[in-house]
């Protein structure tokens, strides 16, 4: 556990300094921006648009198709645009939208430079395979963790300063930062996966991406074939992004087990694979 | 001998149709200085990772300090340490904070690393580069740092793959001063394509050729048992003093060595012992006013070398 510890710390900071790092913060931070400025420009709107107070065809029909969007249910919708404010819920819909890609591309490193560079050379000799693997892991969660801390503070400081949220939705915007950090964490397994698996950085990127891409072509292509072969997408750790957002503690706890089971069956066959390669 | 440090039994590897190391067996003595030399391609690297297990091995066995070593089984803690050919530091991240890394993974405290951090770069006269990153330094700079990380923690086995290739003289000497002023209960391993540092360095030495030990041997017994002395002279040997030389009743035969420039002397060595032989052999050349820039009693490690990879 100690030396876990040690190579997480260390990850952090070696994520941070990589090119790949800086890259990451970089995109996110245009992404994010960009969305947090139209949200603040259009939260008037969107709460207008998205009010049931009115119970007008046009904001069913809205309602209707976000909630089509976000393969959320428009009666769950509706409660929780009541209870939330847009731009918070906006942000967290986008937030779950962006964050496999954000995820994939800010965590793809992990292993894979190392094997590449063999400076797990100099590592091998002073700790076991198992703690390097699950220490790079461990600071993979915690430098995204840490990057969208740094966004959501940012982002959730300038709407309270623009208007779009009260100080009592602050509270809602650490969930969402706690729910966008643990939906990373599938998504750091499958990277720690794929470059175990190759033993390179650039590979192992374009395998998590190629396998994502895949899972996601075949289940939605697949669907209309037989619909049966949609349950494929179960594969992704992607599968019930949007109900990650829910309020609903059943519908939550679902979303939140599909994680895990992804994160764990990822994390053991690609810590499998990493003790038994040459390096 | 003292008792081994290093044992390998029986190992072989294979990548795919490409043998690259076939039953080798070889134990390292506790203390001092060992080579490995071979042609390229002869299997040095191979072994080194097998024997950190970097890579493992088709069959046999290798033991550090008594216990197994294979993938994801490393040797005990503190037990070993390797300058890795070809592996390289982070590029962004400063080159202090890796080695302090390095440190705490082998188990130091943060203050502890930190020191010892310091000691590693003054000891390869590098401590300003603590704070810079690898790719602002010259190759050799690299290598030394390389040889740095090496040492921490004060290893009992240290391995070195190419120690000083890519170095200059002054940083190549240095780094041999270093190693001759190891703790005794320090076992280093060495493998060099410069065979006179080998034979300078080692106490002992393994010849491998096309993934096979053909010799294991201690310097002195692998440069004695001499029946040959020869000689560096500034120009070729003449006749005459060739038939001088074989007309002494202790020479069995002296030929002009051209692709060496030695001339070289084989020995009867039922009349005379060669290092005996050598002695009459500078009387000899002092009394006829013949000029030579110095004697060897023997083969020495790259004659051995070329003679056994043949």
């Amino acid at each position: 556990m100690r030396n876990i510890r040690i190579i997480a710390r260390f990850e952090v900071a070696r994520l941070a300094r990589s090119t790949g790092g800086v890259l990451f913060m970089a995109l996110a931070t245009i992404i994010y921006a960009y969305v947090a400025l139209k949200l603040v420009r259009w939260a008037a709107e969107v709460r207008e648009a998205t009010s049931l107070a009115g119970d007008d065809p046009a904001s069913k029909i809205l309602t209707g198709f976000v909630g089509w969007l976000v393969d959320i249910e428009p009666d769950a919708l509706a409660k929780m645009i009541g209870e939330h404010a847009p731009f918070a819920l906006v942000f967290f819909f986008v937030g779950l939208a962006v964050n496999p890609l954000l995820a994939i591309l800010g965590t793809a490193d992990q292993t894979g430079s190392d094997i590449q560079t063999r400076h797990i050379r100099y590592l091998l000799l002073r700790t076991d395979r198992a703690s390097l693997y699950w220490g790079k892991t461990l600071g993979a969660v915690f430098f995204y963790g840490v990057a969208m801390a740094v966004l959501c503070g940012l982002i959730g400081g300038a709407a309270l300063w623009g208007g779009a949220l009260g100080a009592g939705d602050l509270l809602y915007f650490g969930r969402i930062w706690l729910t966008l950090t643990l939906f990373a964490v599938p998504f750091i397994a499958l990277n720690g996966l794929t470059s175990a698996l190759t033993g390179h950085a650039g590979l192992g990127l374009v395998v998590t991406l190629a396998f994502y891409m895949v899972v996601w072509l075949i289940s939605a292509i697949g669907s209309w074939a037989a619909p049966a072969v949609a349950s494929i997408e179960y594969l992704s750790p992607s599968a019930l992004k949007f109900d990650l957002a829910s309020d609903e503690l059943v519908t939550l706890g679902k979303a939140v087990a599909h994680m895990a089971v992804v994160t764990v069956v990822a994390g053991l066959i690609g810590s499998t694979l990493f003790k038994r390669r040459d390096v | 001998m003292a008792s081994a440090v290093l044992t390998v039994r029986g190992v072989s590897k294979a990548y795919g149709n490409i043998q690259a190391l076939t039953d080798v067996n070889l134990e390292v003595p506790s203390g001092g200085i060992f080579g490995i030399v071979g042609p390229n391609g002869a299997g040095k690297t191979t072994l080194f990772s097998i024997l950190c297990g970097f890579l493992g091995a088709d069959r046999g066995e290798v033991l550090v300090g008594g216990q197994a070593v294979r993938p994801n089984h490393p040797p005990p803690g503190g037990m070993l340490t390797i300058l890795p050919q070809d592996a390289k530091f982070l590029p962004s991240t400063p080159l202090g904070k890796q080695l302090k890394f390095y440190a705490e993974l082998a188990g130091m405290s943060a203050r502890d690393a930190e020191k010892e951090v310091h000691r590693v770069l003054e000891m390869v006269g590098l401590p300003e580069v603590y704070n810079r990153t690898g790719n602002t330094l010259s190759h050799g700079m690299y290598k030394r740092v390389g040889i740095a990380q090496a040492f921490i923690g004060n290893p009992r086995v240290i391995i070195l793959d190419e120690p000083t290739a890519g170095l200059d003289p002054h940083a190549a000497r240095e780094i041999h001063e270093q190693l001759r002023s190891m703790r005794a209960d320090q076992t280093v391993i060495v493998s060099s394509h410069n065979l006179s540092e080998i034979e300078d360095l080692c106490n002992a030495v393994a010849i491998l050729k096309q993934g096979s030990v053909v010799r294991v041997s201690t310097m002195d017994s692998l440069l004695q048992g001499a029946t040959e002395v020869s000689f560096r002279l500034p120009d070729p040997a003449a006749d005459d003093l060739l038939a001088a030389l074989n007309a002494l009743p202790y020479v069995a035969g002296a030929r002009w060595d051209k692709g060496a420039g030695r001339l070289r002397i084989d020995i009867d060595t039922s009349a005379l012992a060669a290092d005996e032989a050598g002695g009459e052999l500078v009387k000899f050349f002092v009394g006829r006013g013949v000029k030579f820039m110095d004697m060897q009693v023997g083969a020495n490690l790259e004659e051995r070398f070329i003679r056994e990879t043949r």
